[in-house]
């Protein structure tokens, strides 16, 4: 079975999640930046529970 | 089994006791979560002396009050209007609306935020791609999309995948099978029930054999138990040359459970998004050994809009307590749902779960899909109807057919059944969920 670095995987999925929360802030007032933000943040949390989730436990 | 296999390997292969530490911080979250957000929570916890501090175990699990479906009906009474206080949002964070079928009364009104709708169809993406869904198939939902929440996930999370995605919304059945034929569809999801009217449609409309004439080779079904009936699975299976497959789900906390390329006679559940407890049907104590049948508690571990913790769902279902080859270490449920807590009914003091029904009459060859069970009573005695259709051509044999259909019904259900047989194509036919079980000793029935 292949092996994946998760701890990798989640520090990217953290700086995504910060860039995207960033970008919703510096977007402020522009609903094509914040709307389209949110959805980023949404498939964000869907990774942390793919991965950021489980890291504490492997 | 390549990793290719799996949807997230890592999560799909992890130990059991890891999953059981994984769900255990996941409840303590969703418990914190609903008990600071919706109002319904905090009232039923206070109510019941209960804080989300005392759960420090799985085991402690057992100490939260549990929720059962009317509750969900009475909080819709309560502002914010329609879903009520057991939002744990705010409303305007909301964008998904969808109803639960109307099935068992009232429908139930579901919300979720867009983060809360990603893992809904998260969920069924764990389905499809256990089923070989992969970005080369090209799938049809013949299926009328409405307020009911049915084949929505199952159509997001098959365009997450990669596959293109043909909704068959508003065609009529001879229409979406000439569709799937045009397009040369390789998948499917639909109701078992409608499975089987479809090829039924094809051949006595259209003059075609959809096992031959369509290249579909996979179905999932969902909405009724029939593809963990096996003599249902195997009709379907036969008529359409293709892998039927089982999933369980539904609209309040999404899909839980699910039947892999394998087909190894159950479900797994999706053990990282769900805890799924198992109870007594009588005494209410948990069931952990395989093969006893009780009733579902569910919690949906990462819903927050609309949090679900403990529902007591009424399906019937019992653990299987064996491995799967695929892999996966999720646990098992033995045969899908076997019933609801609602439907299994002691009939002359004996237990009747109607799927024992389905599997001797789709069994016989002779017999169409469609039937009906009727239980009253005459007299102070319990009786029962099955109304059955006998294939055309067949009914020179029907002396013979019956006397098997009876037979077989003594043998699997211990019981008698009085039989009529209507004319073919005559008794009622479902797109959706049907309802073919009537307990008419119940009021209301």
């Amino acid at each position: 079975m292949q092996t994946w670095n998760i701890n990798e995987l989640d520090e990217r999925i953290r700086k995504m999640r910060i860039l995207a929360e960033e970008l919703k802030e510096m977007g402020k007032g522009i609903q094509a930046v914040e709307k389209n933000a949110d959805r980023i943040l949404a498939s964000i949390s869907v990774l942390e529970l793919n991965i950021s989730d489980v890291k504490p436990l492997l | 089994m390549d990793d290719r296999a799996y949807w997230n390997p890592i999560l799909e292969t992890l130990p059991r006791e890891k999953l059981f530490d994984l769900q255990l911080r996941k409840f303590k979250n969703i418990l914190h979560w609903s008990y600071a957000h919706s109002p319904f929570y905090r009232r039923l916890y206070k109510e019941a002396g209960f804080e989300p501090g005392d759960v420090r175990t799985l085991d402690d699990v057992r100490l939260v009050p549990k929720v059962e479906k009317s509750m969900l009906r009475d909080t819709q009474q309560r502002d914010p209007f329609p879903y009520g206080d057991i939002l744990a949002v705010d409303l305007e964070d909301v964008t998904v609306f969808r109803q639960t079928s109307g099935t068992t009364g009232t429908p139930v009104y579901h919300a979720c935020t867009w983060r809360d709708w990603e893992i809904y169809t998260e969920c069924w993406a764990y389905i499809l791609y256990a089923q070989g869904y992969r970005a080369t198939d090209r799938v049809f939902v013949p299926f009328g999309y409405n307020i009911f929440v049915a084949f929505w996930g199952g159509h997001y999370a098959a365009e997450k995948i990669g596959c293109e995605v043909i909704p068959g919304g508003v065609l009529d059945t001879a229409a979406r099978v000439l569709k799937m034929q045009e397009l040369k569809c390789t998948a499917m999801m639909a109701t078992p029930t409608y499975v089987l009217g479809m090829a039924e449609t094809a051949r006595n409309k259209l003059g075609m054999d959809v096992a031959r004439d369509l290249q579909v080779r996979k179905i999932t079904c969902a909405g009724e138990p029939g593809a963990s009936v096996p003599a249902t699975k195997k009709r379907m299976e036969e008529a359409w040359g293709a892998k039927v497959y089982d999933h369980i789900g539904a609209t309040e906390w999404g899909a839980w459970s699910y039947e892999c390329q394998a087909q190894p006679g159950g479900l797994h559940v999706n053990d990282a998004f769900f805890l799924i407890e198992i109870e007594d049907l009588e005494t209410g104590k948990p069931i952990t050994e395989p093969g006893k049948e009780g009733k579902m508690i569910i919690t949906a571990l990462d819903q927050q809009t609309k949090p679900c913790i403990r529902f007591d769902s009424k399906d019937v279902i019992r653990w299987a307590g064996r491995t799967c080859e695929c892999g996966r270490t999720f646990r098992l449920i033995d045969g899908g749902v076997i019933g609801r807590a609602d439907d299994i009914t002691k009939v002359k003091g004996v237990l009747l779960a109607p799927t024992a029904i389905e599997e001797v009459v789709r069994s016989i060859r002779e017999l169409g899909d469609e039937y009906e069970v009727a239980v009253s009573k005459k007299g102070e005695i319990d009786d029962i109807l099955l109304k059955v259709e006998v294939r055309p051509g067949c009914e020179g044999e029907q002396s013979r057919i019956l006397t098997r259909l009876k037979d077989q019904l003594r043998l699997k259900t211990n019981l008698g059944y009085r039989i009529e047989v209507h004319p073919f194509g005559s008794l009622p036919k479902y797109e959706l969920k049907a309802k073919r079980f009537k307990d008419l000793r119940k009021k209301g029935a």
